[in-house]
């Protein structure tokens, strides 16, 4: 009762801050996050044919990783006070995150774009760059950050809807109510086309490179700008898809809303769960997401038999 | 609804291997043309030329004295169904769901009565109604090839392009499409086959293309180019010809 009562008209009392400040802020930044995550998994799913693909597939993490090692390094962004450990300027390491993420989309667009962007040449620069990335960060890790810049990397990680700001939920907000969830949407019955081949698209009037294009970027910078302002929470992309489609089946027009529907509810359930289990301590929701998606989907790959994945 | 198509001079390269080295035809509205020639020898080129997927290097192709390139990607991918050799099956949609992008060049947003029923519509011409709702991977080769068909179909298209229809089919079920393709000839369609069976091009076409190292080797009615001798020095391999059934059988040593 005072909970409803606080929702809908706010005060200055301790209730009120609490639901409006931490909780709604959580629950909302789960929604969009998880729609978006989910969504994204799907269309790249279907655009490179490739059930195992993701946006975090290009590398997206290792990206966001370095740039929060430069940041601390170069910023001197985070620290530890008492055993806690504190990003002193969240945003500013958000950015770094992001930019990086940027620069690594761009890098592989750039490579598979020369070898033709087909399927094929963009898993293979995905995996080049991402590399790359990884040994850069260690080669930094190794030679230039303490133990406390590390574990201040890896915690960052961690995914964590508390870290979200009003201003940044705000942003996400707009791209994914803009450009992310209107995109993947009205693209649904091309999603089909395409996973039929490249040559039924063509010659259906949809241009495979293009469709591939602007979903990579869609999707990579709506899923970059959720993992720099919230961390890392890859299973999503990859655990709502599939439920979805063994819900649904592998039609877009019903898996795109669906597994936009099953990504919000696995995050936000998993950050509740993750926040309840052993309070008042926190799992990160990044931990959760996996720990409770990964048994959910075998246990619905195990149970779907005659509608499982054959080859 | 009957249209003609008529290619000239096309020219198509692959790095240094030419694909299409100045091929010219023409088919009228309504006929069917079988393309044939031994692997290699420009075929799905071709198909992919007239389809306007693959630009020429050189040369033109006309749908009612239309320059193709001209003509709206949108539009022609109305006017135009495929039945390509191959289709992915990576993920499993459903055959409602395949037929459906067939439909995609009326589609603006979302599919609408109308979708829904050219694709039942589709799959009714090829007697694959009760397919509907199975996943494609559960399909049987010849159930599958009818659905592709049918998605081409949903389409409307005026002109139906088909690259080896029958290949990895049995018997039945290659009589089946032969028949299927038949039966669309019969509905105005322009339909152009590549094939690899002599005996079945003999039996559908009104007109064969003979291709040979991307050049045209003869063309004209099935009974003036598929003769023993046209065949040996195309293929390399003796042959008879019984008339009166219209089938070719090779000679095994």
């Amino acid at each position: 009762m005072d909970v409803i009562r606080a929702l809908l008209m706010p005060s200055d009392d301790m209730l009120s801050t609490v639901i409006w400040d931490l909780r709604l802020r959580r629950v909302l930044a789960g929604i969009i996050i998880g729609a978006i995550l989910g969504g994204a998994g799907t269309a790249i799913q279907a655009c490179m044919r490739n059930p195992l693909a993701s946006p975090f597939t290009f590398g997206l993490s290792f990206a966001a990783s370095l740039g929060v090692a430069i940041a601390l390094l170069a910023l001197h962004g985070g620290g530890i006070q008492r055993y806690q450990i504190t990003i002193y300027n969240p945003f500013v390491v958000s950015m770094f995150a992001f930019i990086f993420s940027l620069i690594q989309v761009a890098l592989v667009l750039t490579l598979a774009y020369k070898a033709g962007l087909s399927a094929g040449s963009l898993v293979l620069s995905a995996i080049a760059t991402s590399f790359a990335y990884q040994a850069i960060l260690y080669l930094i890790q190794y030679f230039y950050l303490n133990e406390i810049m590390v574990s201040t990397v890896i915690f960052w990680t961690f995914g964590d809807l508390g870290r979200i700001s009003w201003l940044e939920l705000n942003i996400v907000s707009v791209v994914a109510f803009t450009i992310v969830i209107p995109y993947f949407t009205l693209r649904s019955l091309d999603y089909d086309l395409i996973l039929s081949g490249d040559e039924l698209a063509k010659s259906s009037g949809v241009s495979p490179q293009r469709l591939r294009l602007e979903t990579i970027i869609v999707a990579a910078l709506a899923t970059a700008l959720a993992t720099s302002f919230v961390g890392v929470i890859g299973f999503v992309c990859l655990a709502a898809p599939h439920v979805a489609r063994l819900i649904v089946g592998s039609g877009h027009r019903y898996l795109i809303p669906a597994s936009m529907l099953f990504g919000s509810i696995l995050l936000t359930s998993s950050d509740t769960i993750g926040r309840a289990i052993i309070a008042p301590t926190v799992i990160p929701v990044g931990i959760m997401t996996s720990l409770i998606g990964a048994p959910l989907l075998v246990y619905l790959l195990l149970g779907a038999r005659g509608r499982g994945y054959r080859d | 609804m009957v249209i003609e198509i008529s290619v000239r001079d096309v020219k198509v390269y692959y790095r240094s291997i030419k694909a299409l080295d100045g091929v010219s035809i023409s088919v009228n509205g309504g006929e069917v043309l079988s393309i044939l020639g031994p692997n290699g020898a420009g075929k799905s080129t071709l198909l992919k030329v007239i389809n306007g997927v693959l630009r020429p290097v050189m040369g033109v192709v006309y749908i009612d004295n239309k320059n193709l390139l001209k003509i709206p990607r949108r539009e022609l991918a109305r006017r135009i169904g495929i039945v390509p050799q191959r289709v992915h099956l990576a993920t499993l949609l459903s055959v409602y769901d395949f037929v459906m992008t067939g439909r995609r060049s009326y589609i603006n947003l979302f599919p609408t009565k109308i979708d829904e029923e050219k694709v039942y519509e589709a799959l009714k011409v090829v007697g694959a109604l009760e397919l509907a709702n199975r996943s494609l991977d559960e399909l049987s080769g010849g159930e599958l090839q009818r659905v592709v068909i049918a998605r081409a179909l949903a389409g409307e298209p005026e002109v139906l392009l088909l690259d080896e229809p029958t290949n990895n089919l049995d018997l039945k079920y290659q009589i089946e499409v032969l028949n299927l393709i038949r039966s669309l000839r019969s509905r105005g369609l322009t339909i152009i086959v590549a094939l690899h069976d002599l005996t079945q091009a003999f039996r559908i076409s009104d007109k064969v293309l003979l291709l040979k190292g991307g050049r045209v080797y003869a063309v004209g009615r099935p009974e003036e180019v598929l003769k023993p001798e046209v065949i040996f020095e195309v293929y390399g391999v003796p042959t008879i010809v019984i008339r009166e059934h219209k089938i070719i059988a090779p000679l095994f040593q």
